[in-house]
């Protein structure tokens, strides 16, 4: 919806400012002809711009645009991985998180300015795609903070409650001990590679 | 303004225009590319064409003594 807004305003923006390029001899003549040309090339375009901006941001935290890279297309397969233990899997198919945006919500750092890093991140991948030499292993950029799992589980029962994390609890707290350490499987590409999927299926 | 004003808002409409195209573009399909080129090359270029109509306003009022 919003997008559709989006277009539309931008749309009269542009018609609009095209409409004052042809005006411009006779309204810079007339007060309510600068008045207009003050709402056309200043005003509508620079908000219209604005919204155009947010409608990106937006979109580009969602899981088809990650995937619009073909490098990115086994990393998509990896969320039907048959592998309940798989991170990624476990999170796509038991809808844990927002599945429109499973992978900024995994791979953002929730500080305060984790959105624009993820942003300058994306700008590096883009940089690699079309300036630089894919690497064949994918690898972070630095280790996986253990506070982008506390954003969501920190509280959460079956974490604070659960027997395996009673002993170290103050290590995953103070990032002393990675979760990724004993949940080892974040992409399971293993599967993706023998096309081991999982869909679901209602019994009959 | 004078004949110089009106070339110069003329030019900034101009690029506003070519920004905003740049923009409508990329709303129709999002890439990492598209979002690339909308936010480095469209949004600027809008920013350009509104400051030089805020140049060429601001030089006229400077000429009618208003400022």
């Amino acid at each position: 919806m919003a997008q559709t807004i989006v277009i539309v305003a931008l749309s009269l923006a542009l018609a609009f400012a095209a409409f004052l390029h042809f005006g411009v001899p006779t309204l810079l003549h007339t007060h309510w002809g600068k008045l207009a040309l003050l709402v056309g090339a200043v005003v509508l375009p620079v908000v219209t711009s604005a919204g155009s901006m947010a409608v990106g941001f937006h979109q580009s935290s969602r899981t088809v645009f990650c995937l619009t890279c073909h490098e990115m297309q086994n990393h998509g397969k990896s969320l039907f991985a048959d592998n309940p233990k798989s991170l990624v899997a476990a999170h796509y198919q038991n809808r844990l998180v927002d599945r429109d945006s499973i992978c900024y919500s995994c791979h953002k750092d929730y500080a305060m300015f984790g959105d624009v890093k993820a942003k300058l991140n994306g700008l590096r991948h883009v940089y690699v795609h079309y300036l630089g030499s894919i690497p064949n292993k994918f690898a972070l950029y630095q280790p996986y903070p253990n506070s982008n799992c506390l954003h969501c589980h920190a509280d959460a029962r079956r974490f604070v409650e659960g027997q395996a994390h009673a002993g170290v609890m103050t290590k995953i707290l103070s990032n002393q001990m990675s979760c990724l350490g004993c949940h080892n499987v974040a992409h399971d590409m293993k599967n993706v590679e023998a096309g081991n999927f999982w869909q679901a299926q209602y019994p009959q | 303004m004078g004949t110089k004003n009106e070339k110069q808002v003329r030019r900034g409409l101009l690029l506003t225009g070519m920004g905003l195209a740049i923009e409508v573009g990329a709303q129709f399909y999002w890439t990492p590319m598209t979002f690339v080129v909308a936010a480095s090359v469209g949004v600027p270029l809008v920013l350009l064409g509104a400051w030089m109509f805020m140049q060429a306003a601001w030089r006229s009022l400077k000429q009618k003594g208003a400022l």
